[in-house]
């Protein structure tokens, strides 16, 4: 039984101008499958045909004012009865002219009374199935032909598709229709679109299709996909694998049929119908079904043809406004959340730019999204949900692999998998991650960072179309970036430069200040005229003084030129063996009056024959400049001065017992002239600890500060005794500082 | 006995230092010397006597020339004590503005031109 039988009775008009016949026909052919419609004259059944279309009429030959071959004549003559069967009923013995006769008016057959009430019900059930038969098929024609206007004019996936699932669904009376469409990387159908009569809504069971993807020859939708055939369940209740099956029971749900959308052997999707009426299986619409679905294939095609074109030319436009967009700012923030919103404007509801951060987890620098609440979630979510470093997927891991990944589908169960708590998965599902991107920003084969590309609707599944374009677009962003940041780069560095420029002329000044007086009171004392001059001792003396301003110059100057040298990785090193307790023996005896003079007591502890392969000259910088420190910081305080070996460790304390530093500045005291102590509290270019360690790391050694505000500070120097010089270029390269690479471009 | 005008050098260069001492006593000035502010502001209050000029540099340690000043303006019977601030910095005019000093010494400084400052307040 097919599902209109369920509802659709036959009409069959009963002509005759005798009641009791009339009676007698009807009693005979009662059926429920019949509507039977009496006419006592040929008048009255012209009347009732002028609005009806009965299946078949059964008419006596026999009967006043107009004849039934008459009426037959008149029905015939009008195009819209004129198909209408005609079965005369006349009595036995009229000749076969008369017979003859009715044929030629139409009739399909005779029926002679008295009749046999067997062979007249066997008889009316053949027209009344021709009848049935035409009305299936002009019913399957009305339903393609409704499919073929509503994609007469489409212009996109999504509107062709409802439109198709709206005349199905009204024209053959099922609830509701799902679209799933086939994703070509990840290989899995996913539900796109559903379309259900006002009324016939199945919220539950829709809503669990469209958490679902299935791979070909899973589930229903999949094994269509595979046999590339239609199928149909009468009895969802009895299919056991139905994977939605607990979902359809709670919609009630009854019946499916399933078609495949091919083109060329393609399958482009699955079309499932649903009904909740029982609906058994029906041939003919099996085969309406499958040519409904090759015809919406070839739709799909076809857009997806136009939208290529379409697409490609709003593609190219995009990159080339995103390109220009990207390079007309170079400051490097900016660049960031520009690149953020013309991700939302083409290609995402929400994006997200980490950058990478050395030893930490990538930093968001922009978010945006298309919906300002929702940006506030995803703020908020990043804020309390920071990403794992090492994480194995999204941003940490395109960061670190520079490579993209895309996820087209994101079904319920992943969230399920990657929230870390309830709180994150009910974030997650609030803003609806459906599918995703992440693509890495890669400039000069460094991965700056990461954009993260979501969308939120149903019907927008990432592609590797979209992958492409949200590379060439990061690709194009990570050249704006590196562009903003070699600028920004630049100008820190011509701020350092100008700043060393202020500091250096500043230092050079206070022994040149000391030179000129020296020189300046020296002239005044000289009065050649009257033959005066300074006493000789004083003049040794003057001479003196101003010979140890050009040394401290010149100390400068070196300085200078070994902070220049470092910058550009070219302090060279001259390794040796050299026995430190004498060389520190050695300094502090050239210091011996310094100390006197700042009323320092030495404390000495001096481990002998402590020895290295080292540079001499450079340890002796550092050595030099780590006393000249303490007795600068540390004036009427004693200084102690020890150098110990512990196993291949050589190690130099020189601690002072001056003001002490203050914690957060115990590590910035090694950078370059840390102007912050430079400009307050210390005498020289403040490049002296920065020098200091450069040299010392360059013998993989290291220096430490330990110290307290008020009670002084202890520089600790550990120099490994058998320093491997061949390395040191190379790894001396490492430390130059972060500015480096931009440095070359400016010349001291 | 006529008493001398006094002045008050604060400069951490002890070459610089010594040598306005010996420049400006050759000139019939008394001198003290302090090598940062610390010691300078405890020379100003410990002397019954004050200096009628200070000749301040600005970069010191232990407590700098804008630190000394504040105390300096902060102490009634010290804060009218004129102030020349003595520095290489580039922008002397701004930080001598910035303490109310009456003027500046750039170093490096002819002596005459310190000379002739000096008598200006010290008559």
């Amino acid at each position: 039984m097919s599902n209109w039988d369920n509802f659709e009775k036959i009409d069959i008009l009963l002509v005759d101008d005798r009641q009791e016949n009339l009676l007698s026909l009807e009693a005979v052919l009662e059926s429920p499958r019949y509507s039977l419609i009496k006419a006592s004259s040929g008048d009255e059944a012209l009347r009732y045909l002028l609005n009806n279309t009965p299946a078949l009429i059964l008419m006596d030959v026999q009967m006043p004012h107009l004849s039934g071959y008459e009426t037959a004549a008149i029905i015939k003559g009008s195009d819209r009865t004129r198909e209408i069967p005609i079965i005369f009923i006349t009595a036995i013995g009229k000749d076969e002219t008369l017979v003859h006769q009715g044929y030629d008016h139409g009739a399909v057959d005779y029926i002679y009374k008295p009749y046999d009430a067997h062979n007249l019900t066997a008889k009316v059930a053949v027209f009344a199935d021709i009848k049935r038969q035409h009305g299936r098929v002009s019913r399957l024609v009305a339903v393609q032909q409704a499919v073929t206007q509503a994609l007469a004019d489409v212009s996109g996936v999504d509107e062709a598709i409802a439109k198709v699932l709206r005349s199905v669904c009204s024209s053959l009376e099922w609830d509701f229709g799902l679209f799933w469409r086939v994703n070509n990387q990840t290989h899995v159908l996913y539900c796109q679109s559903e379309w259900h009569e006002p009324a016939r809504d199945a919220p539950e069971f829709i809503g669990a299709s469209f958490k679902k993807h299935y791979g070909p020859g899973v589930g229903l939708p999949g094994r269509v996909w595979e046999s590339q055939n239609v199928l149909w369940i009468a009895e969802i209740a009895v299919e056991k694998a139905f994977s939605r099956f607990v979902a359809a029971e709670r919609e009630s749900l009854k019946s499916v049929v399933a078609l495949p959308v091919c083109v060329n052997g393609e399958v482009l999707g699955v079309i499932e119908f649903y009904s909740r009426k029982k609906l058994s299986e029906d041939n003919d619409l099996i085969k309406i079904m499958a040519a409904i679905g090759s015809q919406v294939g070839q739709v799909l095609k076809r857009i997806e043809a136009l939208n290529f074109v379409r697409v490609s030319e709003a593609r190219q436009s995009f990159l080339v406004e995103a390109s220009a967009t990207l390079s007309s700012s170079l400051n490097y923030e900016e660049t960031f959340s520009t690149l953020a919103s013309l991700a939302v404007k083409s290609l995402a509801d929400w994006c997200t730019i980490d950058v990478a951060e050395e030893g930490a987890p990538p930093r968001a620098l922009a978010i945006a999204h298309t919906d300002a609440t929702k940006r506030d979630l995803t703020v908020n979510m990043r804020q309390n949900y920071p990403l794992d470093r090492d994480a194995l997927i999204g941003a940490p891991n395109v960061i670190r692999t520079g490579k993209s990944e895309i996820y087209p589908d994101i079904p319920d169960e992943f969230l399920v998998k990657v929230a870390r708590d309830q709180g994150h998965l009910k974030l997650l599902r609030e803003l609806g991650t459906k599918s995703a991107m992440v693509v890495p920003l890669i400039a000069r084969t460094k991965t700056l960072g990461a954009i993260t590309l979501v969308s939120t609707q149903a019907g927008r599944r990432y592609s590797t179309d979209d992958l492409i374009l949200a590379e060439e677009l990061a690709w194009r962003a990570a050249v704006a970036i590196d562009n903003a940041k070699l600028y920004k780069d630049a100008q820190e560095a011509i701020i350092t430069r100008d700043e060393f420029f202020s500091i250096a002329s500043h230092e050079l000044k206070t022994p040149i200040t000391a030179l000129k007086m020296m020189i300046q009171v020296t002239q005044r004392g000289v009065k050649p005229v009257e033959s005066l001059a300074p006493s000789p001792e004083k003049l040794a003396k003057m001479l003196d003084t101003s010979a140890k301003q050009v040394d401290r110059l010149t100390r400068l100057v070196d300085d200078l030129l070994d902070v220049v040298k470092i910058r550009a990785g070219k302090l060279n090193f001259n390794f040796e063996e050299l026995n430190l307790s004498e060389l520190v023996q050695d300094i502090l005896e050239q210091f011996a009056e310094a100390f006197v003079n700042a009323k320092c007591k030495l404390e000495l502890n001096l481990e002998p024959n402590v020895k290295g392969i080292w540079d001499h000259n450079r340890i002796e910088q550092v050595m030099v400049n780590l006393i000249s420190n303490a007795i600068k910081y540390a004036a009427g305080n004693p200084i102690v001065v020890k150098v110990t070996q512990d196993a291949e460790i050589a190690r130099v304390v020189v601690q002072d017992f001056g003001p002490g530093i203050p914690h957060e500045q115990q590590l910035k005291i090694f950078d370059r002239f840390e102007r912050a102590i430079v400009s307050r509290n210390i005498n020289g270019l403040g490049l002296g600890l920065f020098i200091v360690k450069q040299i010392v790391e360059a013998h993989h050694g290291t220096i430490r500060v330990d110290s307290r505000v008020g009670m002084g500070s202890a520089f600790i120097v550990e120099l490994p005794t058998k320093s491997v010089g061949a390395v040191l270029d190379i790894e001396r390269n490492k430390n130059v500082p972060p500015i480096a690479h931009s440095a070359a471009e400016f010349r001291w | 006995m006529v008493s001398k005008k006094k002045i008050l050098v604060v400069e951490d260069d002890v070459v610089i230092r010594e040598t306005m001492r010996e420049l400006l006593e050759f000139e019939g000035y008394a001198v003290e010397c302090a090598e940062n502010g610390e010691v300078g502001i405890q020379a100003l209050r410990r002397n019954e006597l004050l200096p009628c000029l200070i000749l301040l540099d600005i970069n010191m340690p232990v407590k700098d020339g804008f630190q000394f000043r504040a105390e300096q303006e902060q102490d009634a019977v010290l804060a009218h004590v004129p102030v020349l601030v003595m520095t290489a910095d580039f922008n002397i005019q701004a930080k001598a503005d910035k303490i109310n000093a009456k003027g500046y010494i750039k170093k490096p400084f002819d002596v005459d031109y310190v000379i002739e400052m000096v008598s200006r307040f010290c008559l």
